[in-house]
Parts: structure tokens; C-alpha cells; sequence
């Protein structure tokens, strides 16, 4: 149940981010386009493109804990024996869920403070743009729960996974 | 006494050696640091999204974007075509033609881990069938992708700017790291050719004029790409952001009708795969600017500014301390969280004895690429080693007299500025 509620959720993540990274696209060479060829700038354009890049990067972080993706220094775990090893990885699950937490309570009120503030050329509330922060937490925590009752058998699938294909191009 | 900033470096070093993701390392430590000088919490999250909030960072999604479509769509194979035209012939030519495909290539990706993975993919299996030893393809391979990183259009340069708070510029980074990047592929060139005379690795042919024509015909579009970013931010027609979006359109375009190697439906599984690496580096920033905040907040940067002034008496010691100190932190950690990092604290040193921030910039992609070829955690050195079907311990022992050629770079540029400020000077007064 669990599973299948989060992997609902995760193929719809993963339709909006690229549908928001293509937007951005759309919407940048769309402001460049009118600058040259109709001399104006659409006066909504960055405004918007900054509202749904926060959305874009914190929802792609979700998929990233789900992954496992994210840089982290591995070198020193590696060094620990099998048990240990367990016990580090419930331990970083267990970082991420309360790291996900603080999104989601501190988030929450961030949005409730500035539901009043509009942006100026939009005038959309300045909330819009922050309520991305409770939604990703929330992602983020589905995902990383189950991590910490993380068993043997799971650890190895995780270590197996080869370190370079693992962040493509992440490192630079 | 002020513990403050112990609790939010002891906290974070703990973190991450126990294996916590950068991300999530830099944004918890804020937090408890936030909690323990007793600030509202919410300041972490809400930095977070401001971190994010910036016109400047969109340029890292579309550049991202782009070297994608562009590796996808077969720009690599040209790359090294046309490379072959130009130094194949020399003796161990394919190192050669490996090396200055990356300086085509990097023009175009800015990833020296994308470069490992298209290049060495292809000239890898090649060097080793023509007798070339494996430990000496890969290390070749590796060492000369980072010119990547340097050359523009770099998103790790864009990573800097932030860092920096915005306030180098874009344009003058992209030109300074163009004389500094050719210099790595020089050196790098220099050490090849000595260890190819030695081992005796074959030169390739002379590729007759009729068929060079061609190849530089079909590596022109793909060329294009990094004349058309680099040349828009420079003349200042367009920013950073601006042009990069539209090089994503023109990637776009080249890659499925111009090349025409992949089907258009491979555009959804590309966007996927740009999307899982940006919103890793964007979580990254994301978390760096709430570190970055309570950095200022408790004065570190002021703080070490003095410490390594005060142990450092001149500006050349400071120099090297700091260039040791990050081929050190290179080795254990990735380029995108070290730039974001050690720029707000470094900066401010430099800057007081009277260093450019683009200089800074330069020697410090610099610095952090040599660190992606380096055990015990090099990205780019586990790639090649994937690839080439070799031991990291392997390679090791082989990379050392290329290290030698990059730390000589690295040194050359660190202490003579006129490589990296010289074309900034010429082309933005």
C-alpha cells in the first residue's frame, strides 16, 4: 500500500519536473525571443520561471533521496564492517526523515506567513513559491522512512550500485 | 567563549563522515547551529528557497540540459574526428586526439564527468585495441576531461558565481578560464607524448584533406554551441541564463534534426536524466545558502580571514596553503559542495590581499578538478576506471606524472594572474 501510494506519487513527480524544466526553457527563450523580435519583455516571465525553479529543484530532490544520488562522502563508511555499516545507513534515513520534518512544520509556517505578500509583477503570493518546501519535506520523508528499519539484504542492493553511474555528472 | 561555530562545523564534519549527503549535512548542521544561538528555525528553510530564488542559477539547469542533448545526440564522435584531423598523427596520437576532444568537448558539456563517460566510451576500447595500455588510456582520459570544467561555458563556474554572491561576473569568468584550460591540455599533451615515445604507442595517419573537409563540416554545429553561449554573454547581448536557455533549444534542434542519430522519443528519458542530476546540484545550493547564512551570521569568514592571515605573513604562503588545503579536501569530497562551501570563507581572504575574484575562481575549478581524478573518492577517476575495465589501484600508479603536469598548471595560474585576467582585460574594459 505504502509502496504503491509512493510510487504514484514519484511517477507524477517525475512528469511535472520535466514538464517544469521544459517550461523554463520555453519561458526563458520566449523572454529572449520577445526582447529582440517584439521589443518588450514579458514582464511575467522571470518572476514565474524563479517560482517554478524552486518547485523544479526541491521536488527533484525528493527523487534524488529515492535514488539515492545525492553526493555524500562514502569513503569512511566504506571502511566499517558490514554491521556498522547497517547502522550508518539507518542513521542517515533517520538525518534525512527529521531533515524532512523541518521542512515540512518550518515550511508550513513560512507559507502561512506569507500568504499576505504578492509578488510585484505577478502579484501572485509570495507563498506560492515557498509551499514547495512543505511538499518536497513531505516527498523527501516518504521516501526516506522506510530506509530506517533498512534491512541486510536492502544495504547490499544499495552499496552495490556503482559509484560513478550513480551521480552522472553531478561532480562536475 | 562562542561555541557557535564548533557546533555548526562539528556537527556538519560529523554528519558527513557518517556518510549523510552533503545536502542534507550542510542543512542540518544550520539548523542545530540556528536552534543553538537561538534564531527561529524557520530562517533555514526559508534561506533555502531564497537560495534557489535567483535568475543566475537558471543558467545551471539549461546548461545541464544542453550538454545532454548535445553528448546524446553524437556530438562526441565528432569531437574526436575532429581531433584526429588535427594531432592524430603525432606519435601516440590517439592520446592526443583524446585530450584536445576534450578541450572541443568541454566547450560544450562543462562536465568533466559527462566528457569521461562520452569520450572515453569511445576512444577508451580504441586506445586499448591499438596497444595502448589500459592504465595509460584512462588516465589520459580522466586528467584531460577536467579542461571541462574550465573551459566555457562551465555550470561550475556558475556555481562559483553564486557562491560569490553574485557578485563576479559571469562573463569575465568564462573568459578567463579559456588561456588556463588550453594550458592543462598543453601540459597534459607534453606528458602523453613523453610516456607514448617511451612505451612505443603507435602514431596514427595523416586523414587526407577531402575527408577533413567533411568532418569539419559536421563538427561545426556542434562547435557552434559554445561560440554561440560564450559569444552572447561576452558581447553582452544576452546574460548567462538567457543564452543558455537558448542553447538548450538549439541542442535541441541539432541533435534531432541535424545529427538525426537518436529518435525524438528520447527526449523524455534525457529530460529525466538532466532533471536526477540539476536537482541534485540544486538541493546543494539550496542547502549552501542556509549554511552560507549562518556562516556571515556567526563572522566565520572574518574570522579565518585573520586566522590565515595572521599564521601566513605573505601573499604567496596564503596562496599555497589554500591551494593545499583544497587539493586535500579534493580528495575526499565532490567539486559542486566544495565550490559552495569554501567560496564564502575563502573569498573574503583572498580578495584582502588582493587577489581577483575571477582569478580566485579559476584556480580554485582548477584545484577541485585535479581533486576528481584523485583516490579515494574521484568521480571522474571512478568513471574512467568503469570504463577502462581497470583497478582505481591500477590507475593510481599511473596518473602521477600527469598530476605533476596539472599541479604545474595549477601553480603557474595560482601565482602568474595574467593567464586568467588577461582576456578579461582585452574584452571587457
Amino acid at each position: 500500500m505504502y509502496r504503491a501510494v509512493l510510487n504514484l506519487f514519484s511517477a507524477a513527480v517525475e512528469t511535472v519536473t520535466r514538464v517544469l524544466l521544459s517550461a523554463l526553457v520555453v519561458i526563458i527563450s520566449w523572454q529572449v525571443f520577445s526582447r529582440f523580435a517584439l521589443n518588450r519583455t514579458p514582464y511575467w516571465a522571470e518572476e514565474t520561471a524563479l517560482v517554478l525553479v524552486v518547485w523544479f529543484g526541491l521536488l527533484g530532490a525528493g527523487l534524488g533521496v529515492r535514488d539515492g544520488t545525492h553526493l555524500a562522502v562514502e569513503f569512511f563508511a566504506r571502511l566499517l564492517p558490514a554491521s556498522a555499516r547497517l547502522v550508518v545507513h539507518r542513521f542517515v534515513f533517520a538525518v534525512t526523515c527529521c531533515f524532512a520534518l523541518v521542512m515540512m512544520i518550518s515550511g508550513a509556517r513560512l507559507v502561512l506567513m506569507t500568504t499576505e505578500q504578492t509578488l510585484p509583477a505577478t502579484h501572485l503570493p509570495v507563498a506560492v513559491s515557498y509551499l514547495a518546501v512543505p511538499i518536497s519535506g513531505i516527498f523527501i520523508f516518504l521516501h526516506a522512512l522506510p530506509g530506517v528499519a533498512l534491512d541486510a539484504a536492502r544495504m547490499s542492493a544499495i552499496e552495490s550500485a556503482p559509484a560513478g553511474s550513480a551521480n552522472e555528472e553531478g561532480g562536475g | 567563549m562562542n561555541l557557535a561555530p564548533f557546533v555548526l562545523f562539528g556537527s556538519f564534519a560529523v554528519l558527513l563522515l557518517l556518510r549523510v549527503p552533503v545536502a542534507f549535512s550542510l542543512g542540518a548542521s544550520s539548523f542545530i547551529a540556528v536552534v543553538y544561538v537561538g534564531l527561529d528555525p524557520m530562517v533555514v528553510v526559508q534561506k533555502m528557497a531564497d537560495g534557489m530564488d535567483s535568475f543566475a542559477l537558471l543558467a545551471i539547469p539549461f546548461f545541464i540540459l544542453a550538454g545532454n542533448l548535445m553528448t546524446e545526440g553524437g556530438i562526441a564522435a565528432r569531437m574526436i574526428d575532429l581531433a584526429n584531423v588535427l594531432v592524430g598523427f603525432i606519435r601516440g596520437g590517439l592520446a592526443m586526439v583524446n585530450i584536445v576532444a576534450s578541450m572541443f568537448f568541454g566547450g560544450i558539456s562543462g562536465s568533466s564527468v559527462a566528457d569521461t563517460s562520452s569520450i572515453g566510451t569511445i576512444l577508451i576500447p580504441m586506445m586499448k585495441r591499438k596497444g595502448y595500455d589500459a592504465d595509460y588510456s584512462v588516465s589520459v582520459t580522466i586528467t584531460s576531461s577536467t579542461q571541462g570544467i574550465i573551459i566555457p561555458p562551465s555550470h561550475n563556474a556558475i556555481i562559483y558565481a553564486l557562491a560569490a554572491g553574485g557578485s563576479v561576473s559571469i562573463a569575465r569568468l568564462f573568459l578567463g578560464g579559456i588561456i588556463p584550460g588550453v594550458m592543462v591540455g598543453l601540459a597534459l599533451m607534453v606528458v602523453s607524448c613523453l610516456i607514448a615515445a617511451r612505451r612505443n604507442y603507435p602514431r596514427g595517419e595523416m586523414v587526407p584533406l577531402r575527408e577533413a573537409l567533411k568532418i569539419l563540416a559536421g563538427s561545426f554545429p556542434g562547435l557552434l554551441t559554445a561560440v554561440i553561449i560564450v559569444g552572447l554573454v561576452i558581447f553582452g547581448v544576452a546574460t548567462a541564463t538567457e543564452s543558455s536557455a537558448i542553447a538548450v533549444v538549439y541542442a535541441f534542434l541539432i541533435a534531432f534534426f541535424f545529427y538525426r542519430e537518436i529518435p525524438l522519443g528520447r527526449l523524455s528519458g534525457i529530460l529525466l536524466n538532466s532533471v536526477k542530476t540539476i536537482s541534485m546540484v540544486m538541493l546543494l545550493i539550496a542547502a549552501a545558502s542556509s549554511f552560507g547564512f549562518v556562516l556571515a551570521y556567526l563572522r566565520i569568514p572574518a574570522l579565518v580571514t585573520e586566522a590565515l592571515l595572521h599564521t601566513a605573513k605573505s601573499p604567496f604562503a596564503v596562496l599555497l596553503m589554500i591551494n593545499v588545503l583544497l587539493l586535500a579536501l579534493g580528495c575526499v569530497m565532490d567539486m559542486a559542495p566544495l565550490i559552495l562551501i569554501v567560496t564564502p570563507v575563502l573569498l573574503p581572504v583572498v580578495t584582502k590581499i588582493g587577489m581577483d575574484p575571477v582569478h580566485f575562481g579559476i584556480v580554485l575549478l582548477l584545484n577541485l578538478g585535479i581533486g576528481l581524478c584523485t583516490p579515494p573518492v574521484g568521480t571522474t577517476l571512478f568513471v574512467g576506471c568503469a570504463i577502462g575495465g581497470i583497478s582505481i589501484e591500477k590507475t593510481t600508479r599511473a596518473l602521477p606524472p600527469f598530476y605533476l603536469a596539472m599541479v604545474s598548471v595549477l601553480l603557474l595560474v595560482t601565482y602568474v594572474p595574467w593567464f586568467t585576467m588577461f582576456l578579461p582585460g582585452i574584452f571587457m574594459k
